[in-house]
């Protein structure tokens, strides 16, 4: 596990120095904190425009940096030779695998800090109350943060075998197929059709469920959340990230550094 | 010498599959190798020839398609074989936002130091490649030669036995060629055991105690260079000064190759009865030989020579 933490310690430094990621976290606070001007558009919904805006600007943008920090760690290792001599060393490949991982899931849990501390400002700043800081608004950051962990296993894993390209144009695709799916699963497994039902429920169990972890929509509208089903989702979205980061590590230890 | 076997292989092979119907490539076939204990190794061969594939599957980064190498006894598959060699790969990269002491601080960690020993031997270390008065620099801001240094200082930040070195003097000057020579020189002063691959024979043929030459993925010769070489010799250099023109061009018709320099004039004869003669016309001319040496085959003469026989051999000429 200290291999693990060496190489994630390394690996905050280097996601730190991104640009990309500065530029994307610039566009999503001005984005958040912008929710407050458009807001004024409406009568009587501004509340919700600002939570909405705010939290679906920090979940694209989130998601961007998950996906291209993400791809740019591993394959730019592979790319620029830096992993030859870490490599060579009496460690496994899965422990840099993991360490690139959690140094990224550093990064993104910082952002995710700064984009929620903006869009609480915002909603403080309307509402002059403090009330709206409550179980749904941490709960939907922190399955945001979740969200953006399943994003960057995609990336991790994507880029363990394929060009960062590629593996942009993969984590992409599982991410949108992820959110897309969890919109008409229900429709689909309920639907009076069967000759399609094995598939759907291969794809049930495949692809990332994002709706799961999506509660902007309680948060923005004031919906209770239950803590068993916080709790579930959290499992979930963890179990799922783990087994997406187990596939990477397994899949890199085969990879031969040409 | 210690005497063990520091590095062994026995019929190491790799093939690699290219393209979409992934033909296969032998980049690497029956590779037989022995690297005594103590000594330094230089693995030969043109571009493409399989030494970094070979050096690839030692440190694993790459998986052999058969055959199976040992480092000190242990199996390469096993971490503890990484852990008894330190590897420098072919023009090496590090995290340009990091200073030396950083990297090597990563690097210690990575082989299981920690604490005060690891900030004293990577100290020692930097110190040791001659890095300590750009100890404030990042490596964004290093030449190539610093970079190659900072290269050989990871590989030997853990103390290991052996050293693998992928080209260690490529795209060096002259100067930074030296400095990496006298480097591994002290190493194995130190007791290290050397493994280097190279292409620039020269290096070679001052450095090492054995040579193995790599040709399209084969060992076509190993052993001492002075073995690998045919011993003959091959011309005779006559360097002499004071000569009177008409002597001069006289020795010029005689001899194989003539020219003049600054300082005198230079002939090569074909076997050392000419040379003697031409030395004896020198001074009863009244000039000065200043020197009568054998020109012998170098290691590069001797490469071209097996490499033009193993092509014969291919071709079935």
């Amino acid at each position: 596990m200290s291999v693990a933490l060496a190489i994630a310690g390394n690996t905050i430094r280097e996601a730190l120095r991104e640009r990309l990621m500065y530029n994307l976290v610039v566009f999503a606070l001005i984005l958040i904190a912008g929710a407050l001007t458009i807001s004024q558009l409406t009568l009587g919904e501004q509340f919700h425009i600002i939570a909405n805006v705010g939290t679906s600007s920090a979940q694209a943008f989130g998601t961007l940096i998950a996906v291209f920090v993400g791809v740019g760690l591993v394959s730019k290792e592979i790319d620029r030779r830096t992993c030859y001599p870490v490599l060579a060393r009496p460690i496994s490949r899965g422990a840099f695998v993991l360490g690139k991982y959690l140094g990224l899931i550093s990064v993104l849990a910082l952002n995710t800090a700064v984009m929620m501390g903006v869009n609480a400002a915002t909603l403080f700043a309307y509402t002059h109350d403090g009330r709206f800081a409550g179980t749904a608004f941490f709960a939907c950051y922190g399955l945001l943060l979740v969200q953006f962990a399943v994003c960057a296993a995609f990336a991790v894993l994507f880029s363990s075998f394929s060009t960062a390209t590629l593996a942009t144009i993969f984590t992409l695709s599982a991410i949108v197929a992820g959110h897309v799916f969890s919109s008409v699963r229900g429709f689909w497994l309920r639907s009076p059709q069967t000759e399609l039902k094995p598939l759907v429920h291969v794809l049930d169990v495949v692809l990332p469920n994002m709706g799961l972890l999506d509660l902007k929509e309680a948060f923005t509208y004031g919906d209770a959340v239950a803590t068993s089903s916080l709790g579930l989702r959290l499992l979930y979205g963890l179990g799922y990230a783990g087994v997406v980061v187990a596939l990477a590590c397994l899949v890199f230890s085969r990879r031969d550094m040409r | 010498m210690s005497g063990g076997t520091a590095l062994a292989t026995h019929r190491l092979a790799k093939t690699y599959r290219l393209g979409l119907r992934m033909r296969p490539v032998a980049a690497l076939a029956d590779l037989d190798l022995s690297v005594d204990e103590g000594s330094i190794y230089g693995f030969v061969g043109p571009n493409g020839a399989g030494k970094s594939t070979t050096i690839k599957i030692l440190v694993g980064l790459i998986a052999p398609t058969r055959g199976d190498a040992t480092i000190f006894g242990h199996a390469i598959r096993d971490p503890e074989a990484r852990r008894m060699v330190g590897f420098l790969p072919e023009n090496p990269s590090f995290h340009d936002f990091l200073r030396p002491l950083e990297v090597l601080q990563l690097m210690g960690r990575l082989s299981g130091m920690s604490g005060s020993s690891l900030r004293r031997r990577s100290e020692e270390v930097l110190e040791l490649v001659g890095l300590a008065q750009a100890r404030e620099l990042t490596v964004r801001k290093f030449s190539k030669g610093m970079v190659q240094r900072l290269g050989l200082a990871q590989a030997v930040m853990h103390d290991p036995p052996l050293l693998i070195l992928d080209e260690p003097m490529s795209g060096l000057d002259p100067i930074g060629r030296k400095d990496i020579r006298d480097l591994v020189f002290e190493l194995r002063r130190r007791g290290k055991t050397i493994f280097f691959s190279t292409h620039i024979l020269g290096d070679v043929e001052v450095v090492c105690d054995r040579v193995g030459m790599l040709l399209r993925g084969r060992l076509v010769a190993e052993g001492p260079v002075g073995q690998l070489l045919d011993g003959s010799i091959r011309a005779v250099e006559l360097r002499c000064q004071a000569l009177a023109p008409d002597l001069a061009s006289a020795l010029g018709r005689g001899a194989a190759r003539s020219a003049t320099t600054p300082d005198g004039h230079t002939f090569v004869f074909r076997d050392v009865a000419e040379a003697n003669a031409a030395a004896g016309e020198v001074l009863r001319g009244g000039g000065r030989v200043v020197a009568l040496q054998p020109i012998r085959e170098t290691l590069e003469e001797s490469f071209v020579r097996l490499a033009r026989a193993e092509a014969g051999q291919g071709t079935g000429t």
